[in-house]
Order: C-alpha cells, then sequence, then structure tokens
C-alpha cells in the first residue's frame, strides 16, 4: 500500500510542481506562435516570483500576490516586445538580456524577502471529492492548479478554432502574407509577448506562493530555460504542454521524494536530472521532426514592411 | 502625422561613438534610481566604487584578476557568436575546466608534470562540455541557446556534488571546499598580490584570437558561416565542421579560465567557483562586436563592476546583483539606440496641409 | 494634368465609345515613392476605367510594383493623391485598400504554407459568425465564385502541397472572396506552364465580363497586347503613355518601355558539337523535406554548347543545380566531369575541377551580405588567397580591383558591405566570381532574374562568348524566351524528370509547353 500512496502523492507533487512549468510554457507558446522568441522565461518568471511574495507579504492575500506577478511579468516581457517587436531588436539579445534584468532585478530588490513567510494559496477543498481515496490526494491542490488545467483546452480552442488563432498563426508563419489581409502583425506580435509574460509572471508567482513557499534568490533556478524546451517538446500545441510540464514537474520532485522514502542517492546528484533529461528530451523533440513542421517558420525574425534593400 | 522608419544608407561615424557612452550614462543613472529606492546615495555608492577599483593597490590588482576571467568568457561567447551561434555555457564549460583542474591538482603526480597537466585538462574539460551542443548543434540542429545554458546547471551541480561528497576536503567544517592544492599546483603571483600569471595568458590568449579571427583563412571562413550558412555551404565550407571547432574553441577558453580560478585564487574547488562570469561573457562579446581587442576593454569594464559591487557589498550591504542589472540596462540601452544606427525616423506632418 | 494623361485613350474615344462610357474606378495623381537612394515612382499618373483589364508594363525596377504596392496600402508615398470610384482615398494599410474593394495577388505569393487552401482564403476575415470560423458559409460562398469565374482548388489541401498555378488560384479566390472591384495581379505568368496562362487569361476575361477591373502587371509584351484593353508604360519611375492595346504593337511598347529601340536578339550560332564534358547517369536526389526531388536523370552538357533547362520552378531545378554544385547529396547515380567520376567529390575539389555556379538564390546563396565586396569577391576561392592559413589581403584587394573594373561592377568602394550593391551589381559581382577563375562549365541558373535591359543584354553576351570559348553553359530558366534565344539544345524538367532533349531547331514555344507540363511528344 505504500507504493499506491507513494505514487498517489508523487503525482499530486507533479501536478503541484509542474503548475508553473505548465503556465510559462502555454504563455510561450503564444509568444511563439506570433513569431516573438522570449529567451528571457526565466528572468520574467522570477520576477513574477519576486513580485507576487512581495505583494503576498504585505498585503496578506495571495491572489492579489498571484495578480501582482502577472503584472510584474507583463512589464518585463513589455521591454521585451518593445525591443524586438517596436524597435525590431535582435530577438536573442534581448531576451538574454531579460534573463539577466530579472535574476539581477530580485536579487537586488528581494534581498530582504529572504527567510520571510508570506501568505500562501490554500489548497481547494473539494466536498466530494475528498472523501475518496488516493484521488482526494491526486487531486488536492490549490486553485491555480486547475486553473492551469483549465487553460489548455481554452487556448487549444482560441489556436485551432477562431480567427485569433488563425492570425496569431498567420503572423508567427508569415508576416508578410498577413499584413497583406490587412492583420497587424506588430499588434499582434506585441499582445502576444505581453500575454506570454503575464502567464509566465503567474506561473512564477505560483511557484513561490504555492510550490515553493519561500522566496530565495534564483528561486526559478533554470525553469525558464525548462520551459523554453518544453516549448518545442510540446510542438507549439498547448494540448502537448500540459504532458511535458507535469512530467517535468514529477522530475522535480522526484528526488525529494527519493529520499523521503530513503534512497541512497546524493540530493546534489539528483538535481543534474532534470536538466539532463531537458536535453535528452529536446533531443528526441527535434530528431522525430526533422521536418520542424511545428516551429513558426518566421521564429525569432523581426517583420518590417518597407522592406526595400 | 506620421512617423516615418527607414534603413539608412549610411551611418554618421559619430552614433558609433556616441551610442556605447549614452548608454552607459543612461544605466548608471537608471541603476542609481534603484539605489535611491534603497536608501542608498548613488553618488556616494559610485564614489566607493572607483576609489576601491583605482585607489588602492589591492583594488587596481582586484580589477585585473576580475577582467582576466570575463576576457576569457568574453572570447568563449565571441568565437561562436561569430559563426552565429550563441554560447551561453561559457559558465558551465568554466565549472567543468575548474573541475578538471582541481582533480588533476588534488590527485596527480609528479608535482612538475602538474600544472601543465591542469591546464591540458582545464582546456580539455571545457572543450567537451562545449562540444556536445556544439555536436547537436550540427548534426540535429539543436537550439544551442538552451543546450548550453541547461548545460550550465548540470555543470554548477555537478562541482557542487563533489565539493559536498566525493571532494570535500578533511579540514573544511561544514564548507563546500575541496582540500586546498598543494603549492606546486598554484599559479605563481606577483608582488606578493593576487595578481597571478593567468592574468597576463589571458591578455595573450586575446591577442592569439584576434589573429586566428582577423588574419586567417579559418577566421574568415567562420565569418562566412556567420553571415550566410548556405553561402559558406556554397563556398565548400562544412557549416558544421565551423560550428563545432567554434564551440570547441570557445569551450576551451572558457575551461582555462575555469582552471585559472582555481588554481590562481580559490586554490581549491569550492561551489562557488565564479559569481557568474560565463553570463558576463555575453553582454562583454555584444560590446565588442566580435572584436577580441574590444574585448579586452569591455571585461575591463565589467571587471570594473564586480570589483565595485563588492565594494558597494561591504561598505552599504547592497546585493552583488547591482551588477546583473547594470549589466542588462547596458546592452539593452546599446542594442536600443543600434536601431539609429540602422534606420532613420522621420516625423512629418499631415501631406495635405 | 489628370486629362492630359492618356492622349490617345481622348482621341480614340469617338471610336472606342464603349471604352468611353466606362467611368474611371482608379485614378492615381502624382505618386512619388522614394526609398533610401531610389525614387521608384517619380511623379506617376495613373488610370484605369471599371471593367476594363489594363497593362501596367515596365522593365524590372521601373516602379511597377511599387505603385501597386502603394495604391494596396504596403507602402505610403511621398506625395500625389489617390481617388477610387471617385472618392479620395488614403490607406495606411492593406487591411483599408481590401475594404475598400482592392485586391491584390502578389508575385511572390502571400500565403501561409502550412494553412489550408480555405484557411488561406478566409485569412483575416470576418466570417458572420466571428469569432469563430464559419467554415460551411464560406465553403458556399466559394463553390459560387469558383463556378463563376472558373478557378478551382481543393479547399482542403494544404499550400505546401499545391502547384504553383493552383496556389495562383487560391489567391485569386482570396481576393474575389472579399468581393474586389479591382484586382492587381503581379507578374502572375512568371511561374505559369503555357497551358496555365491560357487558362488564367480566359479567368481574367471572365472577369472583366463580370465587371471586375483587373490591372495585370508585366514585363512581357506578348502577354500584355494578349489580354489586355489597354496598357500603361512606366519606364525609371515615371509614366511615360497610356495606349489601347489593339491600336499599338510589340514594338512601340518595347521603345516606350526601354526608352530607346532595342535590338531585342543576341547574335547566337549554333554550336559545332564536341565531346561531353558533365554527364549525369540515373541520378536521384532529395529535397529539403526529404522527398525525392530528382528521380533519375540522364543529361550530357558537351563543351562549346549552352543546355538550356526549361520547366516550371520548383520541379527539380533548384535540387540538380545543388547536385552539381556539390551541395546536396545524390542518393543514386553518377556525376562524370571531363572523364572523372565526381560523385562524392566535395565542393570545393569541384571547383577547383572548373565548376562555377551563378546560383537561383543570388541573396541566400551566393553572397554573404554582410561581408565587403572585395571579400564576396574570393567568398569561393579563398584557401587560394592564403598562405600558410595567413590571408593575403594585398592579393584579394589588386584581385577585387581588377574584377570591378573588368566586369563594370558599380560600388563607392571594395570595402563595403556587398548588400549594398544593386540588384545587378550582385549579379554582376557573382559572375564575376565565378568567371574570374576560369571555370570550364558555368551553371546559370534564373541569371537574368530582376535585371534591366541592359542588365539582361550584358548577361546573355557573356554566357555566349563563354560558350563560344569551347566551355559549357547550364542554363537554368523559367523564361522560355530566353531558353529559346541561348540554347543549343533544350532539356524539359517535370517533377525530377528530364521529359525531353530537343535540339535548337525543332524546339517550339509549344512542344516545351507541352513536355513542361508533363505530357509527351507525339513521335514523328
Amino acid at each position: 500500500m505504500i507504493e499506491a500512496e507513494f505514487i498517489a502523492s508523487l503525482i499530486a507533487a507533479s501536478m503541484r510542481a509542474g503548475t508553473p512549468l505548465l503556465f510559462a510554457t502555454l504563455g510561450e507558446i503564444i509568444a511563439e506562435r506570433s513569431g516573438v522568441l522570449n529567451l528571457g522565461l526565466e528572468g520574467v518568471m522570477v520576477t513574477g516570483a519576486m513580485t507576487g511574495f512581495y505583494v503576498s507579504l504585505i498585503t496578506g492575500n495571495p491572489w492579489l500576490g498571484i495578480l501582482a506577478g502577472g503584472i510584474a511579468g507583463l512589464l518585463l516581457a513589455l521591454i521585451h516586445a518593445f525591443f524586438t517587436v517596436s524597435l525590431k531588436v535582435d530577438q536573442a539579445v534581448t531576451g538574454l538580456m531579460l534573463v539577466l534584468l530579472g535574476l539581477g532585478l530580485t536579487g537586488f530588490l528581494g534581498r530582504d524577502l529572504v527567510g520571510k513567510v508570506a501568505t500562501y494559496l490554500q489548497p481547494l477543498n473539494v466536498p466530494f471529492l475528498s472523501t475518496v481515496p488516493y484521488l482526494s490526494e491526486i487531486l488536492k491542490h490549490d486553485p491555480l492548479v486547475y486553473v492551469g488545467i483549465f487553460l489548455v483546452p481554452l487556448l487549444w480552442f482560441l489556436m485551432n478554432k477562431t480567427r485569433y488563432g488563425m492570425e496569431l498563426f498567420a503572423v508567427g508563419e508569415n508576416p508578410e502574407a498577413a499584413d497583406t489581409m490587412g492583420i497587424h502583425v506588430d499588434k499582434i506580435r506585441f499582445l502576444a509577448v505581453l500575454i506570454g509574460g503575464f502567464l509566465a509572471g503567474i506561473g512564477g508567482a505560483h511557484l513561490s506562493l504555492a510550490y515553493a513557499k519561500v522566496w530565495t534568490d534564483g528561486l526559478t533556478a533554470g525553469r525558464g530555460w525548462i520551459c523554453l524546451a518544453l516549448v518545442i517538446f510540446s510542438g507549439w500545441m498547448p494540448q502537448r504542454a500540459i504532458f511535458g510540464a507535469y512530467l517535468f514537474g514529477g522530475l522535480d520532485v522526484l528526488s525529494f521524494k527519493l529520499q523521503a522514502i530513503g534512497f541512497g542517492v546524493s540530493y546534489h546528484f539528483m538535481r543534474m536530472i532534470p536538466y539532463v533529461f531537458t536535453i535528452l528530451v529536446l533531443l528526441f523533440s527535434v530528431i522525430k521532426e526533422k521536418e520542424k513542421f511545428g516551429a513558426p517558420s518566421a521564429l525569432g525574425k523581426p517583420y518590417i514592411r518597407e522592406q526595400k534593400f | 502625422m506620421q512617423i516615418k522608419i527607414e534603413r539608412r544608407l549610411e551611418t554618421p561615424k559619430i552614433i558609433y561613438v556616441i551610442i556605447p557612452i549614452a548608454s552607459i550614462v543612461a544605466s548608471l543613472l537608471f541603476v542609481g534610481i534603484l539605489l535611491l529606492a534603497i536608501g542608498v546615495n548613488p553618488f556616494e555608492a559610485y564614489g566607493v566604487m572607483l576609489t576601491r577599483a583605482f585607489g588602492t593597490k589591492f583594488g587596481l590588482t582586484e580589477l585585473f584578476v576580475k577582467a582576466a576571467p570575463i576576457i576569457l568568457t568574453g572570447l568563449a561567447v565571441s568565437i561562436p557568436l561569430r559563426a552565429g551561434l550563441w554560447n551561453i555555457g561559457a559558465e558551465g564549460q568554466l565549472y567543468m575546466g575548474a573541475f578538471a583542474a582541481s582533480w588533476v591538482a588534488l590527485y596527480f603526480s609528479p608535482p612538475s608534470a602538474v600544472l601543465p597537466l591542469m591546464v591540458i585538462f582545464g582546456l580539455l574539460a571545457g572543450m567537451a562540455w562545449a562540444s556536445v551542443p556544439g555536436i547537436l548543434k550540427a548534426k540535429f540542429d539543436l537550439n544551442e541557446i538552451i543546450s548550453t545554458l541547461l548545460l550550465n546547471y548540470v555543470a554548477i551541480y555537478w562541482v557542487e556534488y563533489l565539493v559536498y561528497g566525493p571532494m570535500r576536503g578533511k579540514e573544511v567544517y561544514n564548507f563546500p571546499y575541496s582540500d586546498l592544492f598543494p603549492d606546486y599546483a598554484i599559479l605563481p603571483r606577483f608582488l606578493g598580490t593576487r595578481f597571478h600569471v593567468g592574468v597576463i595568458a589571458s591578455f595573450i590568449i586575446a591577442l592569439v584570437i584576434y589573429i586566428l579571427l582577423k588574419k586567417t583563412s579559418y577566421g574568415f571562413a567562420i565569418k562566412v558561416v556567420g553571415s550566410n550558412p548556405k553561402a559558406a555551404e556554397f563556398a565548400g565550407t562544412s557549416r558544421e565542421k565551423m560550428i563545432i571547432s567554434a564551440m570547441l574553441i570557445g569551450g576551451a577558453i572558457a575551461g582555462f579560465a575555469g582552471m585559472m580560478e582555481v588554481s590562481g585564487l580559490h586554490l581549491r574547488l569550492r561551489a562557488a567557483v565564479s559569481p557568474g562570469y560565463g553570463y558576463t561573457g555575453i553582454p562583454v562579446a555584444l560590446l565588442a562586436r566580435g572584436n577580441p581587442v574590444f574585448v579586452i576593454a569591455a571585461a575591463f569594464l565589467f571587471g570594473l563592476l564586480y570589483v565595485g559591487g563588492s565594494a558597494m557589498q561591504t561598505t552599504f550591504g547592497i546585493p552583488v546583483a547591482i551588477v546583473d542589472v547594470f549589466q542588462a540596462l547596458v546592452v539593452l540601452f546599446i542594442i536600443g539606440g543600434d536601431f539609429f544606427t540602422r534606420y532613420r525616423i522621420s516625423i512629418g506632418g499631415d501631406r495635405n496641409d | 494634368m489628370g486629362e492630359s494623361m492618356e492622349p490617345m485613350g481622348a482621341s480614340m474615344g469617338a471610336m472606342e465609345s464603349m471604352e468611353a462610357n466606362r467611368d474611371t474606378i482608379l485614378e492615381m495623381k502624382d505618386i512619388v515613392k522614394v526609398f533610401p537612394g531610389v525614387v521608384a515612382n517619380d511623379g506617376v499618373n495613373f488610370s484605369v476605367k471599371r471593367g476594363e483589364i489594363h497593362g501596367l508594363l515596365g522593365e524590372n525596377g521601373a516602379g511597377k510594383t511599387t505603385l501597386m504596392s502603394v495604391l494596396y496600402g504596403l507602402y505610403k508615398p511621398d506625395n500625389g493623391e489617390i481617388f477610387f470610384e471617385g472618392k479620395r482615398v488614403e490607406f495606411n494599410s492593406p487591411g483599408d485598400a481590401i475594404k475598400a474593394g482592392i485586391g491584390m495577388v502578389h508575385q511572390h505569393f502571400m500565403l501561409v504554407s502550412k494553412m489550408t487552401a480555405l484557411n488561406n482564403i478566409l485569412l483575416g476575415y470576418r466570417t458572420p459568425k466571428d469569432p469563430m470560423m464559419d467554415y460551411e458559409w464560406a465553403r458556399s460562398r466559394i463553390e459560387e465564385l469558383s463556378k463563376m469565374y472558373g478557378i478551382e482548388v481543393n479547399l482542403d489541401e494544404k499550400i505546401i502541397n499545391m502547384s504553383v498555378g493552383e496556389q495562383q488560384r487560391v489567391e485569386i479566390l482570396k481576393a474575389l472572396f472579399r468581393d474586389v472591384k479591382l484586382l492587381i495581379l503581379d507578374e502572375p505568368t512568371s511561374v505559369l506552364t503555357p497551358a496555365e496562362t491560357e487558362r488564367l487569361f480566359k479567368a481574367l476575361k471572365r472577369m472583366s465580363a463580370e465587371g471586375l477591373t483587373v490591372i495585370f502587371i508585366t514585363h512581357k509584351l506578348r502577354e500584355a497586347l494578349e489580354v489586355t484593353d489597354r496598357i500603361t508604360v512606366l519606364r525609371k519611375g515615371k509614366d511615360v503613355g497610356t495606349l489601347i492595346t489593339k491600336n499599338t504593337n510589340e514594338r512601340e511598347l518595347a521603345r516606350l518601355m526601354v526608352g530607346r529601340e532595342v535590338e531585342v536578339s543576341i547574335e547566337k550560332k549554333k554550336s559545332a558539337a564536341k565531346e561531353v564534358l558533365l554527364r549525369l547517369e540515373n541520378v536521384y536526389a532529395k529535397n529539403d523535406r526529404g522527398l525525392l526531388a530528382l528521380k533519375g536523370i540522364n543529361l550530357s552538357i558537351r563543351r562549346g554548347e549552352i543546355l538550356g533547362l526549361a520547366g516550371v520552378s520548383g520541379n527539380g531545378q533548384k535540387e540538380l543545380e545543388e547536385v552539381i554544385v556539390g551541395t546536396r547529396k545524390v542518393e543514386k547515380g553518377r556525376l562524370i566531369f571531363n572523364g572523372k567520376d565526381i560523385t562524392g567529390l566535395g565542393v570545393r575539389k569541384r571547383i577547383a575541377l572548373g565548376i562555377s555556379c551563378i546560383p537561383e538564390d543570388r541573396i541566400e546563396t551566393g553572397m554573404a551580405p554582410s561581408l565587403s565586396v572585395e571579400e564576396n569577391l574570393i567568398l569561393r576561392d579563398f584557401p587560394n588567397f592564403s598562405k600558410n592559413g595567413f590571408m593575403d589581403f594585398g592579393q584579394i584587394e589588386a584581385h577585387a580591383e581588377r574584377l570591378i573594373e573588368e566586369f563594370g561592377i558599380k560600388t563607392p568602394s571594395p570595402k563595403v558591405e556587398a548588400r549594398t550593391l544593386s540588384g545587378g551589381n550582385i549579379q554582376r559581382l557573382i559572375i564575376a566570381r565565378e568567371l574570374s577563375r576560369n571555370p570550364l562549365l558555368l551553371i546559370a541558373s534564373q541569371p537574368t532574374r530582376g535585371l534591366d535591359v541592359a542588365g539582361i543584354e550584358y548577361v546573355r553576351k557573356r554566357l555566349v562568348t563563354f560558350s563560344e570559348e569551347g566551355k559549357a553553359v547550364l542554363l537554368i530558366s523559367e523564361d522560355l524566351e530566353e531558353i529559346m534565344q541561348l540554347s543549343d539544345r533544350i532539356a524539359v524538367i517535370y517533377e525530377g524528370e528530364i521529359k525531353g532533349v530537343l535540339e535548337r531547331e525543332e524546339a517550339d514555344p509549344e512542344k516545351i509547353g507541352i513536355l513542361m507540363s508533363g505530357g509527351e511528344l507525339e513521335e514523328t
């Protein structure tokens, strides 16, 4: 029975740990679908994490914290959007600087938050489910976990069944074609980057307010980068992103869980595993999709209309 | 009103001088505001930064020993960048170099062979670490930014694992340190300061790379690949070979930086080998625009920041993270300004009045 | 000013009473559009009548596409006014133009290749159930339009799997779906087989009969004469006359277009057959998507000849070029060059053996845009310009100066970035580099595309002289006229196979057209 319990708790923990990744990955899928690569995800997430933690700490309201985290992410994404969409600057450079900026700002402004205890998101008590064994364990989460799950079909629907999705797709595939059909390329890209930043910020805030429940310097520990890999793994499709996010959430908690049941491998050694695994997954995705049908064709390329020479 | 954005045919030379200076000034202003926000007088803080770096012999040698690894990581980013590749993994390559050198230092003999072997192993370890993303990029077109970065975490946790586990020293209490290196594994220092021979080596490496990139046919081929990989294939230059070799050279240099840090400064392996020099290599390479001589200049600017940053930390308790903020801002301002070198914005009135 | 624009039209008014009764749907007055360093439109006046097919004729670089892009809201004019259906209009984006009833089919199709035809047609359109996609409603409307104009496409097919002709039909439907009153077609025939061109012209005439106005941009005199009602000629950014098609001829149009009498033909003597220089034996190769693009090519190129390779683009020409250059792997088969099997040799060894190439994609493959002119001039020869691994800059400079002089490359200095050169000068740069090493074989892929008449003449003469020196040219071109004019023999490629090789005397456009669309010639 210990095994069943262990698995149930592992699944539950994977979902919790995977939720920050899910939010950020979904956000990045939207941005990349529009043709803008935001390599600054790590910086955006960590800024969301710190801001969310701070706001929850001073207001005592974790929901305000989550919202603030999203807004902080959006503001950082605004820098990215302005540089890459409006000024047509190299997306890689801006994204990388966003990482430095996010890590630097949070390290600087968050120094007094280390070790503090904020008000965290509480798990939702679903009346009926709580009586079912195992399932109650698996499904006992804070509301954001469910919001994340709900976002997946919502985004799938918007991206595949509506004009918004078509336009987003077209802008990321062939911005010139979209432009000639009267679609405002820059407006859509700008918006997509902002939405992406908002979701990544919420992901970060979930990390500090529901999963890790602390603020430490560099709390995200590379999760932003893992999400960038997850976007590729998911083939830019929301419905696949959730599997990737939960899988990596599971890897994240596995080392703790294994230690808890007395598995004899060093904690420090286990910490390397998610990163190695990410590279392997990435390699697998790239080899499998050799034609790279999934990647938006105009990803990373600025669009300038009067490009005569 | 209409705003028009046009590509410039010619860029006034003065813009290339104004933009970097204006960017640095703007970043100082911005950081100054942040300092004010946490109740520190920015003028005082900048004053401390400058007097520390230039006012004392210790500060000045610190400037050199901090600029040296940044020169190397700047080169480690620059060389692949010239071939169109982002090596975000200099930090990890540096850690692997540090690990390999420490391993040699602690367990190899005879003493006379140890230092040379440390150099060789440091170079090879950095190379090996960079070869993975290089090969994956060349063979499978796997995004090198993500792979080099993820490998940083692996390398850092690997070193952490070692100093908490198998390589932990006997007399270090609870610190994540290895034992001190024996004397024969330590780089010679000068005049009783921390100025070690590795600093001079860094300058020499920068010059060698300058010649390699600017004067040789290998440098030319790298430039062609970076400018247009398809044209390179058309010219019979193998894109794959150039990508892998550029990564290997970059990795080797970063690995040497790791060896230099443990053998010249820390004198042991420890969890924190570098405060992020590998990442600093990115803005350095961007500022230097691929020119190794400019890398030296940019490295000193950021070296100054590190020296000043730690001075500000000890004096005012300002987190060193402010250095990251400054780096990011400088680059953002410069690339934002770059827009004006490529485009001209003209604002005109309505055509019909 | 506006009235005196069409002297011919005015004087013919009495005879062409029907024409005169048609109202003016579009009037562009004094349009100026300046790009950095180039005046693309220099005070152009242009007017179109409702229901006519109006040809916009001019050589490459005359400003036709710019003028239409201004009309379509893609570029903002620096000066001038546009009247559409009697109202003064100012389009800030193509969206505005579409709303007003103007559609444009661009030369490079503006289609999202991973989307289906249906989604492409609906792109940016608000269906009644917006923001949902009302596919049923759209389908029935499109089917109606298809029937009305005889334009059929498979709506559920992705663009990437369509032929160029079919893609063009999607583009036209895209415009018709938006109820355009004016449809602009930019060089629509350049990618079509003769049969597809016929089909397109029929559709255009039907549109015109239904009251739709069509602007047909072209640089081909014959087509302009065949399908239009009136023709406006642009030269160097200026309008130089509007003519009624019936009352003009090729000679007059050519003179207006170029500004002088043009000697269209180039002296090309039929070469005496010599020994084979390059032989392709049963060559198979894949394209970038991993599909078989060359399916057993057998082809011989002899010394002293120009072998023309005709075909609609995308039938394996690019892959063939790359297989000979050495940048594409041969799956099966052999290449014999000058008696030697070169199948396994790398690009550099083939360059050394004497294989040169003007690639189809000049900017994408032919040069490194951020490198200087002099560096681009040694791009494929740089190992020869270095000693012990170090570049010999003196020799590079001397080489550049010699070639710039000899080939008349207009550049402010050998040190400027190659991307700043004009298209014609980039072409000269590449030709200079490829001929300077004194090769035996020159592959010339679309060598005159995008050049003006002077440039075209220059390139064609170079190719002819080169072949007359006893060397061989493989001329890959979509321009049938060019192929007919220059080639000693003409091979036709279709879906990766050589459908036939014709001697110059036995070839005519009809025969080539049949082969180009996959047909067989009857044995005689």
